[in-house]
């Protein structure tokens, strides 16, 4: 049966950097195969994404930072995280597993990978620092697609849920870049 | 000496749009006036002067992330109207179903997502409980089922569309692609379910209600009159029709008015302290005037539904209160009528000989000044009214929103529970969590990014005259 990967690349693309994720989902549509892979273009994470999640071996979400260093790309490891959320249709990528595990017995691993922006502002296209930083988005997800089911992955995962590693904000890291 | 206090909700949670509730009580501490407050500008009416019509279904749509597509279809409404088009057959009823589409995914975030907490966990439930996680502990069918309905609209519309969200797919003339044979036979497979769903959550919801007969009797339960567009023979429609009102007896006081000349019904009303224009009937009044949109007021002013068992559901709910249904409380059910309504009409469209027809557009160049289109969203009849130059470039825009219409009666509810649950001396959560649910019943939208929830940081305080804080409630 085929290993089946979901990325989700949420944020506005008319805000700048912030269309940092539909832009990879972009050039990640014209590389991967759709049989085995499903990409999702979104503003927001919202429950109904658990639903295609639940469907999916491995999940990567994209998206974009405000904080860090302009073009610095962040991978993580993504864990259930059932905290409520404080907005209707606003989940982090945690809270979505959390419903994916909940309410269909899933749970997929899951990455998040991010990259600092440098302007949020009004605008199409990504500012010159962030747009260098897609082939490092391709690769990493092209890396992880690789990994898939390996040994390697899950020591990484194990070592995320024992705390060893990490965890900014409320989410196991995993150096990727 | 006593004096007289305000108590203000800021912001309302789980809405679409940012607004608060002001409560002032007289010196008894009794409610005595309540005001429900708009805070969020938007201004879409003054920034398309000047821009070719053709760009305005588009632009339009940029107006709301939850119904664009209805916003889509008025334009493109009023667009026809200026290019004075006849759109083809298979183009009407592909927007039929695509506006459908929209109303199901809606229908089903409001219910499933905003409301359901407090109609599972009650009015006074931990509002750290209050939310989809607290939904998914306590039913978690009920959680898939929500999303399942939600995931039947959208994958609809962006089979038709193109995507989810802000589609563009809708053009002035009618439509830019026709449906393929593939994404009809795809979604046709997915009725039979979002039909048993819509079945479920009607019996859980009418099994449910039963448990809140005090807020049936004070939520928004007065008289007031209720406007929709109906088919020309009575029937309930999202599409196109003829405006109809009828009063708090249920008795049609106007019909077949034509919603092009809306401005001879409808007045509207500013107020200093909400940017949420009122509208009323016009031959009545400011005052008496008010009346209600959306699904609760669209089953009171249909004949029929049109469909076997959304007709089934409107026998029953026609016997919920004597006369024209009026608590706001049954906005929830009516929704899921309509929910149940759209389904078997997708169905029953999707299988039209003509809805393959390639034939989807029909191509003019202005030929009117003035256009006017008219079309029922998810909360409301919601009217786009353009006028343009010669050149074809926007010069004057109206736009009459669903939650507008409701504004009054908003106002109203909000009074009415008020008066009703708030102890002016002694705030708690479920007397707050209760003035927010009147107006989630109506499910307003206040375009509409940002959707708060009730875990979100929230304060009410009561203020003295000299602005002392004389108690105050919050949540973390």
């Amino acid at each position: 049966m085929a290993y089946r990967t979901l990325i989700v690349a949420y944020g506005n693309p008319l805000r700048s950097d912030d269309g940092f994720g539909w832009r990879a989902a972009e050039l990640l549509r014209r590389r991967l195969s759709a049989v085995e892979t499903e990409v999702a273009c979104v503003y927001q994470l919202t429950p109904e994404l658990a639903a295609a999640a639940s469907g999916a071996d491995l999940v990567i979400f994209i998206d974009a930072a405000c904080h860090g260093q302009p073009g610095q790309l962040v991978c993580t490891a993504v864990l259930p995280h059932p905290e409520p959320p404080r907005f209707s249709h606003q989940l982090t990528p945690g809270q979505l597993l959390a419903i994916c595990g909940a309410l269909y017995q899933a749970e997929p691993q899951a990455y998040a990978i991010s990259v600092t922006g440098q302007s949020f502002d009004h605008g199409e296209t990504l500012t010159e620092i962030v747009s260098s930083a897609l082939s490092g988005c391709i690769h990493i997800v092209e890396e992880l697609m690789q990994r898939r089911g390996t040994s390697r992955m899950r020591q990484v995962d194990e070592s995320v849920a024992r705390g060893s590693l990490r965890r900014p904000r409320r989410w196991g890291l995993v150096s990727c870049n | 000496m006593p004096e007289s206090r305000t108590i203000v909700i800021d912001p309302v949670t789980r809405i679409e749009g940012h607004s608060k509730i002001t409560l002032h009580l007289d010196e008894h501490g009794n409610v005595e006036d309540a005001r429900f407050h708009v805070t969020q500008f938007r201004g879409f009416e003054k920034f398309c002067e000047g821009r070719p019509f053709s760009e305005m279904p588009s632009l339009m749509a940029r107006i709301c992330g939850i119904c664009p597509v209805s916003h889509l279809i008025a334009s493109a409404k009023a667009c026809d109207a200026l290019l004075a088009v006849k759109i083809p057959p298979t183009a009407e009823k592909l927007r039929r179903i695509f506006s459908i589409a929209q109303v199901v995914q809606s229908h089903a975030l409001s219910l499933f997502h905003l409301s359901s907490p407090d109609l599972l966990m009650g009015m006074d439930a931990d509002p750290a409980e209050s939310n989809i996680f607290g939904v998914l502990g306590k039913n978690p069918e009920l959680a898939r089922d929500g999303i399942a309905l939600r995931k039947f609209g959208q994958q609809i519309i962006e089979r038709l569309g193109g995507k989810r969200i802000h589609p563009a797919w809708v053009v002035p003339g009618g439509v830019s692609e026709p449906l393929s044979q593939q994404d009809r036979d795809e979604i046709l497979k997915t009725v039979p379910e979002a039909l048993a769903i819509a079945l479920r959550s009607l019996e859980w919801l009418k099994s449910t209600t039963e448990k809140f007969r005090s807020e049936i009797e004070s939520f928004g339960n007065f008289p007031s009159l209720f406007m929709g567009i109906v088919k020309k023979d009575g029937g309930l429609t999202f599409y196109d029709g003829e405006l109809r009102f009828v009063d708090a007896s249920g008795e049609v006081i106007a019909d077949r008015l034509d919603p092009s000349r809306y401005f001879e019904y409808i007045g509207e009303k500013a107020e200093p302290w909400s940017y949420l224009k009122s509208t009323y009937y016009l031959p009545m009044g400011f005052h008496d005037g008010v009346y209600r949109v959306g699904p609760l007021a669209r089953l009171n002013v249909c004949d029929c539904c049109g469909t076997p068992l959304a007709d089934e559901e409107l026998a029953e709910f026609r016997q919920l209160q004597a006369h024209a249904v009026r608590s706001s409380f049954y906005y929830h059910q009516a929704r899921l009528v309509e929910i149940l309504y759209c389904v078997e009409r997708i169905e029953r469209l999707l299988n039209d000989p003509e809805i393959l027809s390639t034939h989807v557009r029909a191509l003019a160049l202005p030929n009117a000044l003035e256009g006017v289109g008219v079309a029922e969203a998810p909360r409301g009849t919601l009217f786009h009214h353009y006028r343009i130059d010669e050149q074809g470039l926007i010069r004057w825009a109206n736009l009459i929103i669903a939650t507008g219409q409701n504004n009054l009666a908003m106002n109203r509810s909000v009074l009415q529970v008020a008066q009703r649950y708030v102890d002016g001396d002694k705030l708690t959560h479920g007397m707050l969590n209760r003035v927010e649910a009147v107006i989630r019943a109506y499910d307003p939208c206040l375009s509409c990014s940002t959707h708060a929830l009730g875990q979100m940081a929230l304060t009410i305080q009561l203020v003295g005259a000299d602005g002392a804080v004389l108690d105050e409630v919050s949540r973390p």
